[in-house]
């Protein structure tokens, strides 16, 4: 292998190609890696225990370098200007459009399935963002299920609030603009408890070990202080005589 | 082979442009080291197929030492290849049997004193043209252990040409020696017709002053030195891709052995091969051949069979195999 030592080219050696995602070039190192360690009886009479160790250090070397995703868009810049510089007659690509040649999402934004903005550095850093998800509106919240408009006055409401009873807790979820089904889904709690719950109808309410976690969960999904909901409204529960009996 | 016609022992590039009748495909089941379950993995090939409805010829190559009749549990047919080969027989379907198997066709190897050895050019010519003239569109040829001309010159003619190995240090050992011996003899049909016979010996001397010590170097000093050369010889081996059958594995260890082989392979002779699959080790293999009857139909719903049944899909869609997921 003397005079081959300039041709030696990472993807050759992973046996991977070109344009192989990032889970192929694993894996393909993966089972080289394993192929190449000592002992393995697939090399037996192929490749002496040197030769073995000098694939695997060239194995290594070439996954440093495609494992990562920062200089393995450098090597493929790198060769490519190599490859191009060896014709005269062809101009040497500036480094953004050999970039854009490579680049994964770009392919992807051709076909229209995803479109991606891409931001260039000096340093060959490449960031990406989705473009297609609208960027929200500065007056909108989010809460686990969804988004909705900030009202001042009804978060300065929730910040102070200290007892969290059920008429209060159906003014958050419809403030959150979160349906009673979709709650019920996301926190698996039945549609009737929820009702209850939110009614203060505590004489339908489950036993306090049930109603607990269902208040925690709810307190959760509606992006609340879920220990602050449970023990208020435990309490009340409590001190309302109707609860247990 | 001193003279200069065109070697009929190796596979015809296939003109699909004129091809008429789509040919019949040839499996050939090789591998060097005996007792490593050739006989039964194209026996169980063969039986595979017909289930998945394709009709088969089996034939046993292992002149000299043929039993394959044992592994489909059936009496010695009264014609033999050897009827054929001594002039008795004038095509190979006088001397095709019909199998109790539905599809299957057998055609046995010689039983008598003749040896694989004893076969001369012209037979073996004769016999390679007939292979491919069989009238079902599959045949499965079974040969012997060894890597003698003959042997190695039948495996050559294959389509595809199945390696089959056991996760042992003498299996592995006489499996690279035979996938050697076929890929020199592969070259040196190539090299008489393009000329680099003189590279080629260059590079047999293994303290060539080039460092080229094994053939995927060769390939790349060639394509140095002789790029117009090099495509042409790349075009002429590209049929030369071998197929891996891993059998017997006893762990799951073993299981990776296969991709091992085919990273190894590549890397010493810079040519494809494909990992077909493997198959358990399992005592219900000698159990089935102690009663005389076919694994696959003794046992027809064994995670063996199911590994053959992947195999054979594999087989005759390798394109799955290479598909990028």
């Amino acid at each position: 292998m003397a005079g081959a030592k300039q041709h030696v080219n990472y993807y050759e050696i992973l046996e991977v190609a070109r344009d192989a995602p990032q889970h192929e070039v694993h894996r393909a190192y993966t089972r080289a890696k394993a192929t190449y360690t000592q002992d393995n009886p697939a090399l037996y009479s192929m490749f002496t225990q040197e030769e073995a160790r000098d694939i695997l250090k060239l194995i290594e070397e070439a996954y440093a370098v495609l494992g990562n995703h920062g200089l393995r868009r450098n090597y493929d810049t790198s060769v490519q200007r190599a490859d191009h510089s060896a014709l005269p007659d062809i101009a040497v690509p500036t480094p953004e459009i050999a970039k854009s040649t490579l680049m994964d999402p770009l392919h992807a934004a051709e076909t229209g399935r995803r479109e991606t903005v891409l931001v260039t550095n000096g340093d060959f850093t490449v960031r990406t963002r989705e473009a297609n998800v609208p960027l929200m509106p500065p007056d909108t919240g989010k809460c686990p299920l969804g988004t909705f408009k900030i009202d001042n006055a009804i978060e300065a409401e929730i910040a102070n609030q200290t007892e969290f009873d059920g008429p209060f807790l159906k003014k958050v979820r419809l403030y959150k603009q979160v349906s009673l089904e979709k709650l019920s889904i996301a926190s698996r709690i039945g549609k009737t408890y929820l009702i209850a719950l939110e009614a203060n109808d505590f004489k339908n309410l489950p036993a306090p070990v049930f109603l607990r976690g269902f208040l925690v969960q709810m307190g959760k999904q509606l992006g609340l202080d879920e220990q602050k909901v449970a023990a208020s409204y435990m309490a009340l529960a409590k001190a309302s005589g109707k609860y247990g009996s | 082979m001193n003279d200069n016609t065109p070697n009929p022992f190796r596979v015809q590039p296939k003109n699909y442009a004129t091809a008429t009748v789509p040919a019949t495909t040839i499996w050939a089941v090789g591998g060097g080291k005996g007792g490593i379950g050739k006989s039964f993995i194209s026996s169980s090939l063969a039986i595979c197929l017909t289930r998945l409805g394709k009709s088969v010829t089996l034939v046993d190559l292992d002149l000299g030492s043929a039993n394959l009749h044992t592994c489909l549990g059936m009496q010695i047919p009264s014609q033999t290849l050897s009827d054929f080969i001594s002039g008795r027989a004038k095509n190979l379907s006088d001397v095709s049997a019909p199998t109790e198997i539905q599809g299957l066709h057998f055609i046995s190897g010689f039983n008598d004193a003749l040896n694989v050895a004893d076969l001369d050019l012209k037979n073996k010519f004769r016999l390679i043209q007939a292979l491919r003239t069989i009238k079902t569109p599959y045949v499965i040829l079974d040969l012997g252990a060894g890597t003698s001309e003959n042997t190695l010159d039948f495996f050559l003619a294959a389509d595809q040409k199945i390696i089959a190995v056991t996760p042992e240090p003498t299996s592995i050992e006489n499996a690279y020696r035979f996938m050697k011996s076929s890929f020199y003899r592969r070259m040196r049909m190539a090299e008489s017709e393009l000329g680099i016979q003189s590279l080629i010996e260059t590079a047999m001397d293994s303290k060539n002053q080039f460092g080229i010590k094994c053939p995927a170097d060769l390939l790349r000093y060639i394509s140095q030195s002789n790029p117009e050369a090099s495509k042409r010889l790349h075009r002429e081996i590209s049929d030369f891709n071998l197929q891996i059958v891993l059998n017997q594995v006893r762990t799951r260890q073993d299981t990776e052995l296969g991709h091992s082989m085919k990273l190894v392979s590549k890397k010493y002779f810079g040519i494809d091969s494909d990992y077909l699959g493997y198959i358990d080790h399992d005592n219900a293999v000698w159990q089935s051949l102690r009663k005389r009857r076919p694994l696959v139909l003794e046992y027809p719903y064994s995670s063996i069979v199911g590994q053959f049944l992947g195999i054979t899909k594999n087989l005759l869609n390798p394109s799955a195999l290479r598909a990028v997921i």
